[in-house]
C-alpha cells in the first residue's frame, strides 16, 4: 500500500537483515522497516501526545532521523524497536516543549465511528470506543513521564528494563513511574473498570 | 508496636505489587511479596485490583492511536527526506580528535624541524665595524674571508674595496666635490 518496493521484501524477513540491507542503501528495506514499525511508533507518539497531527509529525521526524543514522544503531546495545522508541519519545518531549496550542481534532470529535474495525459487532465496538475514550481522558490528566511509562508498559508490552532504556532512566525509576501511573489510573478510571471484562474482550 | 511494623511491611509490599503483577520482580523480593500476599487480606485485595486494572490497560491502551489512514502519505514524505539526506556531519569527538592531531603535528614540526630549515639571520658585514672605529676598509677586508670578492687591487698592489661595498660602507672620496 505504501510503496511498490514492499513486494520485494518478504513479511518474515528479520529486522536485522532489513537493517543490513538498508545500511547498504536498499530503499526497499527502508520501506519494509517502515511498514513493520510505523503503526507501533505512531501509536506510541499518539498515546504520549494525544494529538493526531503532532503524532504524525513526530513519527516522521523519528523515522527520518533513525534512517539517516542507521549506521549508528548497535544491535548489541538494544533492539531496533527500543532504539526507535527512544528516538520517538525524545521527539515527543521536544514537541511538548514547543507546545502548540490545542487544535480541534475532527477524528477525535467523531472518534468512535472511525476507530472500530469493520468486522466488530456494534456492542463490542461501542465498548472499545468507550474504554478508549475513558483511558484517553485519564491519560491526559497524568504527568507526561507517567503517561510515557504506562503507554510503553501497557500499549507496547515493554519490560521495565526496556522502558528504562527508552526513557533514559534507571530501571527502578521506570518501576516507580509505572506504579505511580497505575495508582493514579486506579483513581481516574472507576467507570471503565470491569467494562471490558464484562464484555469478555 | 507490632501493628506499626505490619503497616510498614504492607507499605513496602504494596510498593512492589505492580512489578509483581507484571512478573518483573525477581529473587528475594518476589518471594517476600508472595509470602505476604498469602497472609495479608488487605494487600491481597489491592493486588487483585492491580491485576484487574493491568488487564484492562493491556486491552485498552493498544487501541489508542491504532488507526490512521496517513501511513502512505507519511512514507512519501519520509522517503523524500532520506533520499536527499545531507552528508553525515562530523561528530564532536571526531572533530576534537582531528583538532588535537593537527595541533600536535604543528607543534612537533616547529620543535623538531632541521636546523637548516630555519632562516639564519643575515650576518652584518664587518665593514660596519670598520666604518665606526676608523679602521681602513682594506684592512678590514683583509681580515675577513678571502673567498668573498670584496676588494680589487690596483696596479701598485694597493687593495681597494669593490665599488658596491665602497658606496655602501665607506665615504665617497669625491662626494663633497661632486656636490
Amino acid at each position: 500500500m505504501m510503496t511498490d518496493s514492499h513486494s520485494t521484501s518478504t513479511p518474515i524477513e528479520p529486522i536485522d537483515a532489513l537493517i543490513t540491507r538498508a545500511v547498504a542503501g536498499d530503499q526497499g528495506a527502508f520501506a519494509a522497516l517502515y511498514d513493520r514499525l510505523a503503526p507501533a511508533v505512531y501509536r506510541l507518539c499518539y498515546s504520549v501526545l494525544l494529538h493526531r497531527e503532532d503524532a504524525e509529525d513526530v513519527m516522521q521526524e523519528a523515522f527520518v532521523y533513525a534512517f539517516r543514522n542507521l549506521r549508528c544503531f548497535d544491535p548489541a546495545k538494544s533492539a531496533f524497536k527500543t532504539w526507535l522508541f527512544t528516538i520517538a519519545i525524545s521527539r515527543c518531549r521536544n514537541q511538548r516543549r514547543r507546545f502548540t496550542p490545542p487544535l480541534l481534532d475532527i477524528t477525535e470529535a467523531i472518534g468512535a465511528a472511525l476507530v472500530s474495525p469493520r468486522d466488530e459487532q456494534p456492542e463490542t465496538a461501542y465498548a472499545h470506543a468507550s474504554a478508549r475514550q475513558s483511558l484517553e481522558v485519564a491519560l491526559r490528566r497524568l504527568p507526561s513521564r507517567l503517561r510515557e511509562a504506562v503507554v510503553l508498559r501497557y500499549g507496547h508490552g515493554l519490560t521495565y528494563r526496556e522502558i528504562a532504556e527508552v526513557m533514559v532512566c534507571p530501571q527502578k525509576t521506570a518501576e516507580s513511574r509505572v506504579r505511580l501511573a497505575h495508582e493514579a489510573l486506579r483513581g481516574l478510571l472507576p467507570s471503565a473498570q470491569g467494562l471490558l471484562e464484562e464484555l469478555a474482550i | 508496636m507490632r501493628e506499626q511494623e505490619r503497616m510498614i511491611w504492607c507499605d513496602e509490599v504494596r510498593h512492589d505489587l505492580t512489578a509483581f503483577a507484571h512478573h518483573e520482580l525477581m529473587g528475594v523480593r518476589r518471594t517476600r511479596v508472595a509470602r505476604h500476599l498469602a497472609t495479608c487480606a488487605g494487600c491481597d485485595d489491592v493486588y487483585r485490583q492491580v491485576t484487574l486494572l493491568a488487564r484492562e490497560l493491556h486491552a485498552t491502551t493498544p487501541l489508542i492511536g491504532a488507526e490512521t489512514r496517513a501511513f502512505g502519505r507519511m512514507w512519501q514524505s519520509i522517503a523524500a527526506q532520506i533520499v536527499h539526506a545531507p552528508r553525515p556531519r562530523v561528530s564532536a569527538p571526531q572533530l576534537a580528535t582531528g583538532t588535537v592531531a593537527l595541533t600536535m603535528a604543528i607543534v612537533f614540526a616547529l620543535v623538531w624541524a632541521p636546523q637548516g630549515v630555519r632562516m639564519a639571520p643575515p650576518t652584518q658585514p664587518t665593514a660596519v665595524r670598520g666604518a665606526d672605529d676608523g679602521t681602513p676598509i682594506a684592512m678590514i677586508f683583509a681580515e675577513t674571508d678571502d673567498s668573498i670578492a670584496t676588494e680589487s687591487r690596483d696596479q701598485d698592489g694597493t687593495a681597494t674595496p669593490t665599488p658596491s661595498l665602497q658606496s655602501n660602507y665607506a665615504p665617497t672620496p669625491n662626494a663633497t666635490e661632486a656636490s
